[in-house]
């Protein structure tokens, strides 16, 4: 019997709550962390007055966290609309043990220092009146803290499903590590599709992008060297591809894995869930969808190289990380007492089609 | 102190449903939202050695509750004398607890937007009456007290009968305690 109380929204939420975390703080480890110091380049470009337009990585990374803020802000608002009562969600802060006041109090940290961050180096002068824009040390201060409270984002979503007891097949400690391999490639994924866009706009002579064109200004867009441009870029692919690879082989891993503890478990819920990912109901769903063009066939292309390495297989990772969510929120269960399931299976859906149905034509005189 | 519990006599249960249709008729529910189903595996066993138990089920007002602390809005509490109930007008409705519980015993109300749950009848309680269940159940499988008094019925029963609890393993410390049907093999 498959009992799921969660649906849609909350499983779109998994993946969105990953990407946004996840790309706020892959932007702020490449930033940061790095000797290439590639992103710096970029923040020095943005900074600088001098008319050079925010090139290379540096567009990267500003479109990167308009990306990554939007997926948190959309995921944020489809957990507040989800609820029974939407006008109640102030009360999820109020408490001090529960796991989603504490994902709560990281997305608002998230979203609110992800906005300051981007703020204080946007290059769209009609935001530069807030005083803190060009102050670099607040927005290394800013990228720091979102940065770090999108990988906790990461890991909260994965420590509050792994945190039921009554669900074996997410009771488990590996959830987490699951949840964070998934976000960390999908968000690389997501970068390199940034990447590709703000190479194929640059390198063309037209700027349809809209985004952009409010970006850069177009005397100085004119001025950029399509050479270096084109090298900046072709480094920066190359950066997110090969991690993308490695993440993507740890990913294929980890869900084998996983799934594979769930087999050999003692629990036989954990095992028939398993058992519907691998030869279920779910099986075609994922063998054809999520490993063979959701994993493997990216991997693939990402070591082909070319023109779909930046284009499709980016979107093929997205959507994988997409359905993984689906597939941990629906097809989980818990374990019933002998009986429940066939007590259950008796019952009527809902009242409203109790009431409604016409039960004359069914009945058996 | 008071620790409220429940004795459950499967020897004595019927499976008449009469606990879970009193139920549904003081706590108003729809017809898909039950608190106290009584369930049963069937009949077991091969003639002349056939046996049919029922089991029902409600909210084991477990000790420590998986349901309780997981809840972001505190909506979700247990008071001193052991009963887990939800307060109405403090749950935003995240369905978290519905999905920590392991007993299934809580579910999302579809008209109200709120998760509700079985109280033992709180107010009932509250008035020094039994709750609903156990006063309809005419076969007197259901045996309601405080278990902290040693003269009650049901710390009597739970010291001086075999009693299991549903999902002990889970260390979930659940309060309703089953004098199992054992069929003739104990």
């Amino acid at each position: 019997m498959n009992r799921h109380y969660w649906s849609w929204p909350i499983a779109t939420y998994l993946f969105l709550g990953g990407l946004g975390g996840g790309m706020l703080f892959l932007i702020f480890v490449f930033d940061r962390l790095t000797a290439s110091g590639l992103l710096n380049s970029g923040y020095a470009l943005t900074l600088s007055a001098s008319g050079i337009a925010p090139v290379g990585v540096g567009v990267v990374e500003m479109v990167g966290i308009v990306v990554g803020l939007c997926a948190l802000l959309f995921g944020t608002l489809l957990l507040i609309f989800e609820l029974g009562q939407p006008k109640l969600f102030w009360r999820a802060f109020i408490t001090k043990t529960s796991i989603i006041k504490w994902g709560a109090v990281l997305l608002t940290i998230a979203l609110v220092f992800g906005v300051l961050w981007w703020t204080a180096l946007t290059p769209w002068e009609w935001l530069h009146w807030t005083p803190w824009y060009g102050k670099e040390a607040f927005a290394v201060f800013c990228e720091i803290v979102a940065g770090s409270a999108g990988l906790a984002v990461t890991v909260y979503t994965g420590v509050l499903l792994s945190s039921m007891k009554s669900k074996p097949f997410w009771n488990t400690p590996a959830l987490p590590v699951l949840f964070v391999v998934s976000a960390l490639s999908t968000a690389c994924a997501a970068l390199t599709l940034c990447t590709t866009t703000t190479w194929t706009y640059f390198a063309g002579a037209e700027f349809t992008n809209p985004l952009m064109s409010m970006m850069v200004a177009p005397d100085q867009m004119v001025e950029l060297n399509a050479q270096v441009l084109a090298l900046v870029q072709e480094q920066a692919i190359e950066l997110f591809h090969t991690l993308d690879i490695v993440l993507v082989f740890f990913e294929l891993f980890v869900i084998f894995l996983y799934l594979l503890m769930m087999l050999g478990a003692g629990n036989k819920v954990a095992n028939m869930v398993a058992k519907r990912w691998l030869i279920g109901s779910w099986a075609p769903l994922f063998w054809i969808g999520m490993i063979l063009c959701g994993l493997v066939a990216p991997q693939i292309m990402y070591l082909v190289g070319g023109v779909l390495s930046e284009t499709l297989a980016p979107v093929l990772v997205l959507a994988s990380g997409l359905l993984l969510r689906f597939m941990i929120v629906f097809t989980v269960d818990r374990r019933d007492v002998p009986g429940e399931y066939k007590y259950y299976g008796r019952l009527p859906e809902l009242n409203e089609e109790f009431i409604t149905k016409d039960w004359t034509k069914t009945a058996w005189y | 102190m008071t620790r409220y519990a429940m004795v459950i006599d499967q020897r004595r249960c019927i499976g008449c449903q009469s606990c879970t249709v009193a139920c549904r008729t003081w706590n108003d529910l729809p017809i898909d939202e039950i608190y106290n189903p009584v369930v049963s595996e069937g009949v077991t066993g091969i003639f002349p050695h056939v046996h049919l138990t029922y089991k029902p089920l409600l909210c084991q007002h477990c000790d420590t509750p998986p349901c309780v602390p997981c809840c972001p809005t505190g909506a979700s509490q247990q008071d001193e004398d052991g009963i887990v109930w939800v307060d109405p007008d403090k749950c935003m409705c995240c369905k978290v607890c519905v999905n920590a519980c392991p007993y299934g015993a809580r579910s999302k109300s579809h008209f109200e937007g709120f998760v509700r749950k079985c109280t033992f009848c709180k107010p009932r309680v509250e008035q020094g009456l039994q709750p609903n269940c156990v006063a309809t159940c005419h076969q007197k499988a259901r045996i309601f007290g405080d278990l902290d008094d040693p003269e009650s019925q049901v710390s009597k029963l739970v010291r001086g009968m075999y009693t299991e609890r549903t999902f002990e393993e889970l260390g979930t410390e659940p309060q309703i305690y089953y004098i199992p049907d054992a069929g003739g093999q104990l």
